[in-house]
């Protein structure tokens, strides 16, 4: 095991630091002279790395696109999500009033879809962030001290990964009910391990360098090294991870909703809007199903697009 | 090697016993409870009240755990099927057993029965996916890794990552509105019946499509990631220079290499494939493992939970100890101690 998680975290490692590393990576000619980026100057000049992978464009285009219609959802919607229109059942798209066409309830698609854009971009970004948090913590508890608080950590961690995380969202959600917290309670205990795992074995990479050592002779307490000197040295291989992971969140939300188990009705979530009007799928009219599949499948693809982006950039050099 | 099997399997038992208690008492929190559950809708509260004294689902969560324990290891009986009880519930097994699940509270039937040949169904259904994604994906993620950055490769990864961002309940909607809809090729549903409507094939083409759709792409990556890594490695260079066939080289010597990493993968991919089965099986109306769990959590129905989790919880832990045997012995430069 430990051999497999050692390897594992040398194939992690490769791109580490790069990122946020404008000497590593990027154009030469501009670089002959290592300039000293510092704040709003190196975010804009990583920023501009990625032109470098038209995947990562596209995929961060994507995103873009979703952010402003979550953020605008009022603006750029006409009718209101929840409230039927009832001279106007399940009408096709692009005809008549309600551009993306109505629902088997006369609500317009349209709507739904860029309310559906918020809820999803709230509760999976939350999720993720909650699950950062406890796996960071984990890992770097874990991977900074040894001994047997990572033998317990680990432990854990490996009872947790060998669940099939299906059954574990079932029983919590069916147990507790459904509600944008539990989703979240749900996600942040399935994948913190796993996010625990990686930090581990980059900290345990780390914990080795100089400055960590010197941080320690300095009498630095533990939490300080691993906040400030470890934690923004992994963060590298971190990003393209959470970019990832935002993927598959979306999807495990995406998974949940439909299956009857994502946010209570009538609030548009993209899951249960496809499983809501799957049954018109045979009844002739494939559109509402497939409009919000076409939706967070787009969403996911950007996260994935990105994600590849990044890490193709960060491995360049 | 002995000692390791042994650790492994130890923590195996660990987990599933850790898994088991940790749903046992999720369940506690669902309204109602395995008398009311039992008897149904109809029954009267003196009823229900009769038969919570009886079972002692009053006593604390230990003791119950512990009882239901000793019901699957055959050391006591199932209460459920006393006869004084008057409920009719017989398992032809007998009432006290090893791996005695009890009895099912929504299906009213020995959980065992409907169990296995859901459980059998669905390895159906997992097993020709799997059998379709492992050659699959190792040829293309081979063939791609072969020449890192050609058109093919470039193609397949952009349409790897493209399929794997695409949940089944979405590529299952599209194919449905495709070939149900628009062309009638296929059924929309795969209850595994009224064969003379539709042949058992035309009602497996589907689920086994969405299913193979979402982990082709993944598997096919990690083992083109891996191709592409030992492609640049110096026997791999030294190989060519020598002057021996490109076939060789990519046979002989990359192939066994590049194989090892993506073998554990595909191993690790059963509990996902587990997932996907539940979503699947939901959409088509499969009768498999992934729908009854579904059904059965949602009603609550905790024997049915209990036994649901071991049996996933296995499949995932014996394949992970498989996948860490297979990949000591394809590599020789691991040893476990």
């Amino acid at each position: 095991m430990t051999d497999k998680t050692k390897e594992h975290a040398e194939m992690t490692e490769t791109p580490t630091q790069q990122i946020g590393n404008p000497s590593a990576a990027g154009d030469s000619m501009i670089n002959a002279e290592q300039p000293d980026r510092q704040g709003l100057t190196k975010l804009f000049y990583n920023f501009g790395l990625l032109r470098e992978s038209p995947a990562a464009i596209i995929g961060l285009s994507i995103i873009v696109f979703w952010v402003l219609i979550a953020i605008f959802a009022d603006l750029v919607t006409v009718y209101p999500p929840n409230v039927p229109d009832y001279e106007a059942f399940m009408k096709e798209p692009f005809m008549g009033a309600h551009w993306l066409g109505t629902d088997i309830l006369g609500r317009d698609i349209w709507s739904r879809v860029a309310f559906g854009a918020r809820t999803t971009l709230i509760v999976a970004p939350v999720a993720m962030l909650c699950a950062y948090t406890l796996g960071i913590i984990m890992g770097m508890l874990a991977g900074y001290y040894g001994g047997w608080v990572d033998n317990v950590i680990s432990r854990v961690s490996d009872i947790i990964l060998s669940f099939p995380l299906i059954i574990l969202f079932i029983v919590i959600i069916s147990v507790f009910g459904a509600s944008a917290f539990n989703i979240i309670v749900a996600v942040t205990l399935a994948a913190s391990p796993g996010i625990g795992r990686i930090v581990r074995g980059l900290t345990l990479d780390l914990r080795s360098l100089e400055y960590v050592s010197a941080a320690q002779i300095r009498g630095e307490n533990g939490f300080y090294i691993m906040m400030v000197e470890l934690l923004p040295n992994a963060r590298g291989p971190l990003i393209v991870d959470a970019c990832l992971r935002m993927g598959y969140t979306i999807i495990t939300i995406g998974i949940l909703g439909f299956l009857g188990l994502g946010l209570p009705p009538p609030d548009p979530d993209w899951g249960g809007m496809v499983a809501n009007n799957i049954a018109m799928v045979n009844g002739g009219k494939p559109f509402m199903a497939i409009i919000p599949a076409v939706a967070i499948s787009s969403l996911v693809i950007g996260f994935n697009l990105l994600a590849d982006g990044l890490r193709e950039i960060s491995v360049r050099d | 090697m002995a000692v390791f099997v042994l650790k492994r399997l130890f923590m195996m038992a660990l987990t599933m016993l850790v898994a088991s208690f940790l749903v046992f008492s999720l369940m506690e929190f669902t309204p109602g409870n395995v008398a009311s559950k039992t008897l149904g809708p109809y029954a009267t509260q003196a009823q229900k009240d009769i038969l919570y004294e009886k079972l002692q689902l009053g006593d604390p969560l230990f003791v119950r755990y512990g009882r239901w324990l000793g019901v699957l290891s055959g050391v006591i009986a199932d209460p459920l099927q006393d006869p004084e009880l008057g409920l009719d519930f017989e398992d032809p097994r007998g009432d006290q057993y090893f791996g005695n699940f009890g009895y099912s509270s929504k299906y009213k039937l020995p959980v065992n029965d409907v169990l296995w040949p859901r459980l059998y169904n669905t390895l159906i259904l997992a097993g020709i996916a799997f059998g379709i994604i492992v050659p699959l994906s190792l040829v293309f993620g081979v063939l791609s890794g072969m020449r890192e950055g050609s058109i093919l490769d470039r193609g397949l990864s952009y349409t790897g990552i493209t399929l794997t961002s695409i949940p089944e309940f979405a590529s299952a909607v599209i194919l449905m509105s495709i070939f149900v809809v628009l062309l009638g090729w296929l059924p929309g549903v795969a209850n595994m019946q009224n064969f003379e409507d539709w042949s058992w094939a035309s009602q497996m083409t589907l689920p086994v499509t969405v299913l193979v759709l979402y982990d082709f792409g993944y598997v096919a990556r990690m083992v083109r990631g891996s191709m592409v890594e030992v492609m640049t490695r110096p026997y791999i260079r030294t190989a060519i220079l020598k002057g021996l066939p490109y076939r060789t080289v990519i046979l002989k010597h990359a192939l066994r290499n590049a194989l090892i990493a993506p073998f554990t993968v595909i191993l690790l991919q059963i509990p996902f494939l587990i997932t996907g089965v539940v979503v699947t099986e939901t959409i088509f109306g499969y009768p498999g493992f992934g729908k009854m769990l579904l059904e059965s959590a949602s009603f609550g129905d905790i024997t049915m939970v209990e036994a649901a989790t071991l049996v996933a919880v296995f499949i995932a832990v014996s394949t992970q100890l498989l996948g860490d045997i297979g990949y000591m012995y394809i590599n020789p430069r691991i040893r476990f101690t």
